[in-house]
């Protein structure tokens, strides 16, 4: 099957041709189109037929048969990936004051594809459908109903299409190796902010992100968790409205802060100074905290699993982070470290690729 | 020696006379409504033996009050004062620990005032009359912060520009150390360890405030306070940890203006946010064993409540075992919370044995005479349940101060 992976970033949108049986993308680039922009929809129509020729060209057999498009929030109202039509988009275009960066670019987004693929079938994959069975009291922050409730301030987690394939990794792991269900798994997503969560064979209990990808631990420009009474200090003293403050905890923070330098996460851990050092100390630090928080939720650990963009690095916090845990926890067993390799791309792709030949089952069946 | 040992709110000044180096208590009172004037009349309350005397007593500011206090001790016999010892929430990076009030810790306390400046700015005012109608009485100062001086590097820097942080002191601080530093103490005589060899997390869970503290070799290495106490641990009316994203949609809704969002965040968030209608923990769980049907609110506060604890628990004790390279000695319970209510102590340490926790469930709920220990015989880590004193503490350490000070001047005469 031949899909058409779209993926919104923060400036760009990232787009990959993957076929069966091959890892590598037959086709990528991206498109001139941030997440964050309600771009003109003429031109992102071009931009997207340009596109769509271009990759068409690429696929096997000239033939896209499916355009996948990963949407980082989806609320309580997506629990799994979904085709799009126009009473998705009209939901989803609902929940816009819940995650104002990030849903209005989706529904542009999806609406013009919808336009322009018009004999493909489009999916929508939600990166927060993995956390949509979060328990209510890790979703829930200590607010009163009024701040609360019109902040829709709940916790998600925004990388749930890696730790679902992670976790699912983990556990055909832990079944092969003996060990009873559920599995407790504690997974470890190396995006640009790192993201963890403690999952009960298929349940998460806990994650570290929360009403926004903003909270928890530092990213390579994002700040996490902090004193909230830091933001209001820096209102205060400062004199700055949100929009700066967001600009400066989003974009200026996290390791680019502390290092003074814009860096991967890769290039910290391959760096030697003084400076990238305290960086080094203060995520492993965090992570640390982030697992044995997760071990008290999950009543014990079976295996870490790490996935993400910078899986390359799951060796050096994989023993780290497994000593640590190995002082604390009452059993003697070796913490297992599991890596789960396949890109967020990739997996997407599997997702629609998945559920496009459900469909079909089903309708044939349906005709049968 | 006695120590007058001063607790001082922004509308209260709490009081204790110590005879130490034995801390036996001698009295101790409250001023309350001390400032200007509200509905109810101010009180000057003094107790002395198992006796209270209330008096309503104009006091416009802690000036007023502290000359109160003075004279209802200069009229008794026995309660003469040899030093005056302060609890003061934030040392910011100036001090750690402790300060013998001279004119330059006055000049470096008015420094403080920016990151306290609901909590210092009485304290201070309270130093600065007692030294002007007293100059001759040494003054100590005991910091809540100071315990956590030791906090590392790693732990204590938010990844937020350097400038920033350099500019407005942005950093953790941490607090209730008073606190933590003598439940620690206690903890370890208790066990019969020495101080420096024990490696714990201590939880304060007061009526009002609470902190876990992280503790490696008698010292604080972690404290789930903040840069100001509105961090962590969900509390009676704080709301402890948030998305600062969420901060800046709720400073967005008031136009920019902070003054709101703190109130909002400090006082009517927490426990009091969750259950609608109770600040305090202890009627949570009290509505939750009643046999009526509970407004669904109750239970939701109880279990996020808990579950807070029971994170940071999970996160301190893997951090401890990580930094000491073994398991910790103990989990110590102190303060409202944590001393009178098994139940809080029950639900936190249950299910826990993965981290090295059993506690008897007998043992903690007959556990009324403090210190107890509360785990199981065989529990790895032991569960204590320990009374904290910070006007004990502060005493000491105003005593050893003073007892040092005393020393080395004979010792400087002598020479």
């Amino acid at each position: 099957m031949n899909v058409l992976v779209l993926q919104p970033g923060l400036e760009k949108t990232h787009y990959a041709m993957l076929v069966s049986n091959r890892d590598e993308a037959v086709l990528q680039g991206q498109l001139a189109l941030a997440a964050d922009s309600v771009g003109a929809d003429e031109t992102l129509a071009v931009a997207l037929r340009d596109m769509r020729e271009a990759a068409a060209n690429a696929a096997p057999a000239g033939q896209i048969d499916v355009v996948a498009v990963r949407v980082i929030y989806g609320g309580e109202a997506f629990t799994k990936a979904v085709m799009v039509d126009e009473s998705v988009v009209a939901r989803l275009a609902k929940l816009a004051c819940e995650a104002p960066l990030h849903v209005p670019a989706a529904v542009t987004l999806l609406q013009a594809c919808a336009s322009v693929f018009t004999h493909v079938p489009v999916l929508a994959v939600f990166e927060t459908a993995f956390f949509a069975a979060l328990p209510r009291r890790e979703q829930a922050y200590a607010l009163g109903e009024s701040a609360g409730s019109e902040q829709n301030a709940r916790r998600y987690g925004y990388e749930g299409v890696y730790h679902a394939a992670a976790c699912a990794e983990a556990r055909r792991q832990l079944r092969a190796a003996g060990k009873k269900p559920p599995a407790k798994v504690v997974s470890i997503c190396l995006e640009r902010q790192i993201e963890i969560s403690a999952v009960a064979g298929q349940r998460p209990l806990t994650v570290t992100r929360g009403a926004t990808p903003l909270e928890g631990v530092p990213g390579e420009t994002t700040c996490g968790q902090i004193d909230p009474a830091i933001v209001l200090t820096l209102a205060e003293k400062k004199g700055w409205g949100p929009e700066q403050i967001n600009r400066v905890l989003t974009r200026q923070s996290g390791i680019l802060a502390l290092t003074g330098k814009p860096m991967t996460l890769a290039e910290l851990f391959a760096s030697q100074g003084e400076a990238e050092k305290l960086a080094q100390e203060m995520l492993l630090y965090s992570l640390l905290q982030a697992c044995g928080a997760a071990v008290a939720t999950l009543g014990g650990l079976d295996a870490l699993v790490f996935s993400g963009r910078y899986v390359a690095l799951a060796d050096t916090f994989g023993e780290a982070l497994s000593k640590g845990l190995g002082a604390a926890l009452a059993s003697t067993d070796k913490v297992l470290c599991i890596k789960m390799e396949q890109s967020n791309q990739q997996l997407i792709a599997a997702t629609a690729a998945h559920l496009v030949r459900s469909t079909q089952q089903q309708t044939d069946q349906q005709a049968g | 020696m006695n120590v007058l040992v001063f607790n001082c709110g922004s509308s209260s000044l709490k009081y204790k006379l110590l005879a130490m180096p034995d801390g036996q208590e001698l009295a101790g009172g409250e001023a309350q409504r001390v400032g200007p004037p509200t509905a109810k009349p101010p009180v000057f309350i003094h107790r002395k033996d198992g006796n209270e005397e209330r008096r309503e007593v104009p006091m416009p500011d802690h000036g007023v009050a502290f000359e109160q206090v003075m004279t209802v001790l200069s009229s008794e016999k026995g309660l003469g004062v040899d030093v005056v010892g302060h609890r003061v929430v934030h040392g910011a990076a100036v001090f750690s620990d402790h300060a013998v009030v001279n004119d330059q810790v006055l000049a470096d306390l008015e420094q403080t005032k920016a990151l306290a400046p609901l909590h210092n700015p009485p304290a201070i005012a309270l130093v600065e009359a007692c030294r002007q109608r007293y100059p001759e009485l040494s003054q100590v100062l005991v910091f809540d912060t100071g315990y956590h001086a030791t906090i590392p590097e790693h732990a204590r820097t938010y990844a937020l520009p350097a400038t920033l942080r350099q500019e407005l002191g942005i950093r953790k601080y941490g607090f209730h150390g008073t606190s933590h530093k003598f439940v620690v103490g206690e903890a370890a005589r208790f066990l019969g360890k020495p101080l420096d060899s024990l490696n714990a997390v201590s939880c304060h869970l007061g009526s009002g405030g609470a902190s876990l503290c992280a503790v490696v070799g008698g010292r604080s290495v972690d404290n789930t306070m903040g840069h100001s106490p509105l961090q962590g641990l969900v509390m009676s009316t704080r709301c402890g940890d948030l998305d600062p994203a969420v901060v800046m949609r709720l400073l967005a809704g008031q136009a920019g203006n902070p003054a709101p969002v703190e109130k909002l965040l400090n006082k009517t968030s927490g426990v009091l946010g969750l259950s609608g209608s109770t600040a305090d923990i202890r009627d949570v769980a009290a509505s939750l064993t009643q046999a009526q049907q509970q407004p669904d609110t109750m239970l939701r506060a109880w279990e996020i409540y808990i579950w807070r604890v029971r994170k940071y628990l999970g996160a301190y004790l893997t951090v401890v075992a990580s930094r000491a390279g073994r398991r910790a000695d103990a989990v110590v319970f102190t303060d409202t919370i944590g001393e009178t209510m098994p139940l809080a102590r029950w639900a936190i340490c249950s299910d826990m044995e993965a981290l090295g926790l059993q506690i008897d469930s007998a043992r903690n709920a007959a556990g009324k005479e403090l210190p107890a220990d509360v785990a199981t015989q065989t529990s790895p880590v032991r569960i204590l349940a320990i009374k904290t004193n910070e006007e004990l503490a502060i005493a000491k350490t105003s005593y050893e101060v003073m007892a040092g000070k005393n020393e080395q001047a004979q010792q400087g005469g002598a020479a």
